[in-house]
């Protein structure tokens, strides 16, 4: 209960740091990062508090957002070439996940729909891990530990790439039966993991050179 | 598959990726720190390089056009003494702009040649810079050193000198500034630099020029702070943070 508790609230910490620290990103492309975490907090807070029950379908509304909130994040750091590759992934993600839900592969109100998630992580990460590659091939001469950007990426790749196993499954409850509770253990672990990361990363990055 | 083969099946996969995403950040950073060193170099022997040039103009000036003017000077000498003298305001005008010449250029050698400025220190050759500025009427001047002054190595005052020198330069051809304030601030484990014109500023997200790259590029190169800050219309400020290095003198 305690891990459940501490994986929600680090979250509401994560957005009120990204509040905080608004100053250091404002200037860069990063900084609507508050709203994702906002809202993020939000509906944590809220189904751990009022809305324990069936709220499945909030979820599996997330993962829209999620993806192409990322798209859009990353969007300028991918570099010129990987731009149209990056709306095409929303597009693909987008068509195919109505697709899903439309014909009634999925069930948006009622079942996680894994199909839908697996695809959004992929695509995510696929973004992320051309993020660290730009950064590492046109931020010469800077140090990682100062750029946000970095530990942004860092942050989501753990967690994306630690729960990309976890949601790849439709029904925990039917498919894992008692080993249930540990795995949703895992999950709330990476999500503290992450969320440690970025506070590292909102703490400890600096106000890039004003010019 | 069994409930238990699935459930260490997913726990595997994921402490797998787990440590996949650490070991790729890690290799990130290591190979940044590697391509950091490796560039941290190839801007030394640019920046030596620069240095070496900027010596070489130095002595050019001097030796070449130095040794003209005086000996000009020395030809007005003698015109004055020959002249009518009707003739004598003139050739003694021309006499004191042929002088302001030798001092300029004099003054602009000493403030290209690296040896100049590790022989006076980092204080003198920017008073001496900032005393040019005055002399030419580009703007006023002014210049405060606060504190205990320290032993600063020779490289590190003369990157920190020409890191001012950019900076005044680019006040002097945009700004339109009219006065310039420059502060030394000595504490006992550094030296904090100010420098603040009056100008018309510029928008800082915008600009990527090459001689404030050169800036920044040598304040890492001394492990100096650097920062910058510029709006339109309210004047710009640098900001040099510079850490006390143990040197011969203070051991």
């Amino acid at each position: 209960m305690a891990i459940v508790l501490i994986s929600t609230y680090i979250q509401l910490l994560t957005f009120l740091l990204s509040v905080l620290c608004w100053t250091k990103y404002k200037h860069t492309h990063l900084r609507s990062l508050p709203l994702y975490f906002g809202v993020f907090a939000f509906i944590e807070l809220f189904c751990f508090h009022f809305y324990k029950h069936d709220n499945v379908w909030l979820y599996n509304l997330l993962v829209f957002f999620e993806v192409n909130f990322f798209c859009y994040l990353f969007y300028p750091y991918v570099g010129r070439s990987f731009r149209k590759i990056v709306i095409a992934l929303a597009v693909l993600f987008n068509v195919l996940s109505g697709f899903i839900y439309s014909f009634g592969y999925c069930d948006f109100w009622n079942e996680h729909c894994a199909y839908s998630y697996v695809l959004g992580i992929f695509i995510i990460l696929i973004v992320i891990f051309k993020v660290l590659v730009k950064i590492l091939i046109v931020n010469s001469y800077t140090k990682l530990g100062s750029s946000l950007l970095f530990w942004i990426c860092f942050g989501f790749l753990i967690f994306f790439a630690t729960s990309l196993p976890l949601f790849s499954i439709s029904n925990w409850s039917n498919l894992l039966g008692e080993y249930n509770k540990n795995i949703s253990l895992l999950l709330f672990f990476s999500v503290i993991i992450s969320h440690l990361i970025l506070i590292f990363g909102f703490l400890w990055s600096k106000k890039k050179y004003t010019y | 598959m069994e409930q238990k083969e699935i459930y260490l099946l997913i726990i595997s996969a994921s402490i797998t990726f787990f440590v996949l995403s650490v070991s790729l950040a890690a290799l990130f950073i290591l190979m940044q720190r590697r391509r950091d060193i490796y560039q941290k170099e190839i801007n030394k022997v640019r920046v030596e390089m620069v240095e070496q040039t900027l010596k070489n103009i130095s002595w050019e000036i001097h030796d070449n056009i130095g040794q003209i003017l005086s000996t000009m000077n020395l030809y007005g000498y003698k015109i004055h003494s020959e002249v009518p003298e009707k003739f004598q305001p003139p050739v003694e005008e021309l006499q004191e702009l042929i002088q302001t010449a030798i001092s300029e250029v004099r003054g602009l050698s000493k403030s290209l040649n690296t040896d100049y400025i590790k022989n006076v220190g980092l204080i003198k050759s920017v008073e001496l810079e900032l005393d040019r500025f005055k002399r030419l009427s580009f703007m006023e001047t002014e210049f405060e050193v606060m504190g205990q002054p320290f032993t600063i190595p020779n490289d590190s005052e003369v990157f920190l000198l020409r890191i001012l020198q950019e900076f005044f330069s680019n006040t002097m051809k945009y700004a339109q500034a009219k006065k310039i304030d420059v502060k030394f601030i000595f504490e006992e484990k550094k030296l904090e630099v100010y420098v603040k014109d009056d100008g018309i500023g510029f928008d800082g997200s915008n600009i990527q020029g090459t001689g404030l790259l050169n800036m920044k590029n040598r304040a890492r190169l001394i492990g100096a702070f650097l920062k910058l800050e510029s709006e339109l219309g309210k004047g710009t400020n640098l900001e040099i943070i510079y850490k006390r290095k143990v040197t011969e003198n203070d051991e």
